[in-house]
């Protein structure tokens, strides 16, 4: 009985990872934002940090983590940004970016992934970004064991920068480790996995050309005889404000050619010459084309999609979304937040309720305020 | 198991492909970066600036430390007598300060040493054939050492580098020499000469003290031990550095942001290099009086700056003098007193002359050392009128407590005219650290000072002294 069950297993599970899921199994990571919950327990954290196999990551990715300790936790900490930026962005729209806390290593996010709309580069946009950001902060402050303040590898200060007492560039290594973490999800070369290496490169690069290293000199009148030096972060709603800004530019695309990549006829190092003989371009390159000739070809920051984003009015399994039903809504704004769009025109109730605030605050000297506390009415409107 | 199937065939060429394609990307709007949480400022500046400068700080301060221990222990038997010869504290001090030297400056060390050595040899023939001339002969000799090393010998960069150390070196072979030649003290044997040259307490990062300082604390390190003054003025020194440093770093860059207004991003950038200058000075206070300098008969007193006197300023003097006490005295026993006999305009030309060579001889520091010394002479001159006109403690210094004056530093209109040429005061600081504008890399900061701020910012400076003078 249990040999023919474990056969059963043997046998589904391929099948499984053939299907859709397995499309999106290097989405698992995100899943991340659900296990190191921010919480002080340092026990738990250590144990997921000691044994990395218990983590929703492919081989590849946890021997990324377990050759560079101290990234898991900015993995986690990347993971729960990236998800309550993107729900702070679309906070006013009819898709507010649902997650879905199954904990069955499904995609977060919900099948919207399947698809190749606007939503879907955001999320993969912002997830990179999340996790260049986190992992660049974590190296800055020295959690990260391979990428911390390196004294040890003085530069001679005849090199361009002065770099003594410095540390080792920390926008480098999130933009790598992002590279190598990321975008090794993506399997199959096609459209779609160009589509998504692109807009995983878009919110890096977000992160990584804002990012700056400052130094300061430090010498009797202004000589340099120590310097310091510290990474300069955008914050990451900073960020999420620009891959918003993005988002409603992105460009729709096709492909320019036939969308497979070239075969491999050269070796690595050939190729990387190339790479750095800038302007070189091969030919049968891979590119977008935007579908409106007039728009002009997408750039590096630029988010791209290939398929129209449903209205998200009603509820939609395939896309994980359960529609504005419910949702709250602005009576008196016409943007997108107000009622008349965001109910998609089946009308809205209101309700009142009562909310107890503080109010007339007075300052004591020295040193409290005290409130009196009020009632007030409030309306609230709910899409039906 | 399936889900690594593919991992392997992941390849980053192809993503470089298509981001080739791309050309190169220049970004056309300017980040401005909003203000990041304060528990985030801790963690990315806070905390990896402290740990570099404890970092590079550390070896000397330890290195001072067992100067002083050694000397002290190895110093004097039961009955307080010397026990070691007398060149033993001496060498050990020159020694600790090559070491202290190579961890910071590698192989910049060089000129360092090469002037130190080169020094003696010139005090000792000056001092052979005309003592009463050597003064006037170092200074020839620093001049041209300096001179030579910044536009001929050494690179930018590395002159950059030991700048520092140097500015220190010449001050105390000049003092040196200036004592010996008003036979203030007796030429020294090469054992106490490198001793005080390279002491590890000042070789690094000042303050400068005069050789009759210098013999006084080894003497000091001989008989005395440690005491919990000197132990807290160590803590106070180390902690006030740290507070500035992080000021400089971290602080006022968080509080002011770049969007700002003009002129308060201009108090910014000079305020952070004022800090930067603070924390220089405690360090400097840490390290001499952790190698046991500075103790006066009563306490543990060395200081090198006053922040309060300068963020808070009476006048420019005021500022002048608090910036770096000193290298104040110095140049007001070594080139003002000798320059006075000559009068007194030229006496202040000489000073920041003298200044702003030590300086280096870029042009931005000779600009604003010499707009400095315009400012405060005429400052000076202006308020001693002012006090004069109107008999009231309104000079550019603090009058003392039994003056002449008829309306004393509390009456309410002497508080307020006091108050407004403070806040001139302020309004020049502003100007005046742009000089040291504290980026890493000076090159750029010529060309820049050059266009943007002294067009600018110099102007004004200018309008609003000419204003000052009538």
């Amino acid at each position: 009985m249990q040999l023919t069950l474990l056969l059963l297993v043997l046998f589904i599970i391929p099948l499984k990872g053939q299907g859709k899921k397995s499309k999106l199994k290097g989405t698992r990571w995100w899943s991340l934002a659900n296990i190191g919950q921010p919480s002080n327990d340092l026990h738990s954290n250590t144990q997921l940090y000691n044994s990395p196999s218990l983590l929703p990551l492919t081989k590849r990715q946890r021997r990324l983590v377990s050759k560079n300790p101290g990234t898991i936790l900015a993995l986690m900490n990347g993971a729960r940004m990236a998800i309550e930026e993107c729900k702070y962005q679309f906070r006013n729209r009819r898709w507010n970016c649902p997650t879905h806390d199954d904990s069955h290593g499904g995609p977060i996010f919900g099948k919207i992934l399947q698809k190749g709309c606007r939503e879907t580069s955001f999320i993969y946009a912002i997830t990179t970004a999340a996790v260049t950001h986190s992992i660049a902060r974590a190296c800055a402050d020295g959690s990260i064991l391979t990428c911390n303040c390196d004294y040890s590898m003085r530069e001679p200060p005849a090199k361009a920068d002065w770099d003594w007492g410095g540390c080792s560039d920390n926008a480098k290594f999130g933009h790598k480790f992002s590279r190598k973490f990321v975008d090794v999800l993506e399997k199959g070369k096609d459209f779609r996995y160009m589509l998504n290496l692109h807009n995983n490169e878009a919110g890096r690069v977000h992160v990584s050309k804002v990012m700056k290293r400052e130094c300061k000199c430090h010498g009797m009148s202004g000589s340099c005889t120590i310097k310091t030096c510290w990474m300069r972060l955008p914050t990451f709603r900073n960020v999420g404000d620009k891959l918003k800004d993005r988002f409603d530019g992105a460009t729709k695309v096709v492909s320019g050619n036939d969308g497979r990549r070239l075969p491999k006829d050269n070796n690595g190092s050939v190729r990387r010459k190339k790479k750095k003989g800038k302007g070189k371009l091969r030919k049968n390159k891979f590119r977008f084309e935007p579908v409106n000739f007039n728009h002009k070809p997408p750039g590096r920051r630029d988010l791209v999609y290939f398929e129209d984003s449903p209205t998200f009015c009603d509820k939609d399994t395939s896309i994980d979304f359960e529609g504005t039903k419910g949702r709250e809504c602005n009576a008196t704004s016409i943007g997108i937040e107000g009622c008349d769009l965001m109910c998609c025109g089946r009308g809205y109730t209101s309700n009142e309720y009562t909310v107890k605030e503080r109010c007339s605050c007075i300052f004591h000297w020295c040193c409290h305020v005290k409130c009196e506390i009020c009632t007030r009415k409030k309306i609230r409107n709910m899409c039906n | 198991m399936d889900y690594d199937m593919y991992d392997d065939m992941y390849d980053e060429d192809m993503l470089q492909d298509m981001m080739a394609q791309y050309g190169d990307y220049e970004f056309d709007d300017v980040e401005e970066y909003a203000r990041i949480p304060f528990k985030e400022l801790i963690s990315s500046c806070v905390i990896p600036t402290i740990s570099q400068a404890s970092h590079s700080l550390f070896p000397i301060y330890l290195m001072c430390f067992v100067f002083k221990s050694t000397v002290y222990l190895g110093g004097s038997d039961s009955k307080g007598e010397p026990v070691m010869p007398s060149w033993f504290p001496h060498l050990t001090s020159a020694i600790f300060g090559g070491m202290a030297l190579y961890s910071i400056f590698e192989k910049n060390i060089v000129y360092i040493l090469v002037c130190g050595v080169l020094g003696y040899v010139i005090l000792l023939m000056s001092y052979r054939s005309c003592r009463s001339y050597s003064g006037a002969v170092m200074s020839l000799f620093i001049v041209t050492f300096i001179v030579l090393c910044e536009l001929v010998l050494v690179q930018r960069k590395d002159w950059h580098n030991v700048r520092g150390a140097q500015i220190i070196l010449s001050m105390k072979l000049i003092g040196l020499a200036f004592d010996i030649s008003s036979e203030k003290t007796d030429m020294p044997r090469l054992d106490s000469y490198l001793g005080y040259v390279f002491c590890v307490g000042t070789v690094i990062f000042g303050p400068w003290t005069s050789y009759h300082d210098y013999t006084i604390a080894v003497h000091q390190n001989i008989t005395r031990g440690f005491s919990f003054a000197w132990l807290l003025k160590v803590i106070r020194s180390i902690i006030l550095s740290v507070v500035c440093l992080t000021v400089s770093t971290c602080l006022t860059q968080w509080l002011i942001l770049d969007s700002g207004e003009k002129w308060l991003v201009a108090y910014r950038d000079a305020q952070s290099f004022r800090f930067s200058h603070y924390f220089i000075c405690f360090v400097a206070e840490t390290s001499a009086t952790l190698a046991g300098l500075g103790f006066t008969e009563v306490m543990w007193g060395l200081t090198v700056s006053k922040p309060q006197n300068v963020e808070l300023p009476r006048s420019l003097v005021d500022v002048v003098t608090n910036w770096n006490l000193p290298m104040h005295y110095w140049l007001k026993n070594y080139v003002f007193l000798v320059a006075q006999p000559y009068g007194v305009v030229i006496a202040v030309f000489f000073t920041y002359a003298a200044s702003s060579l030590l300086h280096g001889l870029n042009f931005q520091f000779a600009a604003v050392l010499f707009s400095l010394g315009f400012y405060t002479y005429v400052e000076s001159i202006f308020r001693g009128k002012l006090s004069r006109i109107f008999n009231a403690c309104i000079g550019a210094r603090k009058c003392k407590e039994e003056c002449a004056h008829e309306y004393k530093y509390n009456h309410p209109c002497v508080i307020l005219t006091n108050l407004i040429f403070g806040a001139l005061s302020m309004f020049h600081l502003a100007y005046l650290g742009l000089m040291f504008d504290n980026s890493a890399n000076s090159e750029e900061i010529v060309s820049q000072w050059l266009q943007s701020k002294s067009s600018n910012q110099l102007f004004t400076g200018s309008v609003v002294n000419i204003n000052n003078c009538c």
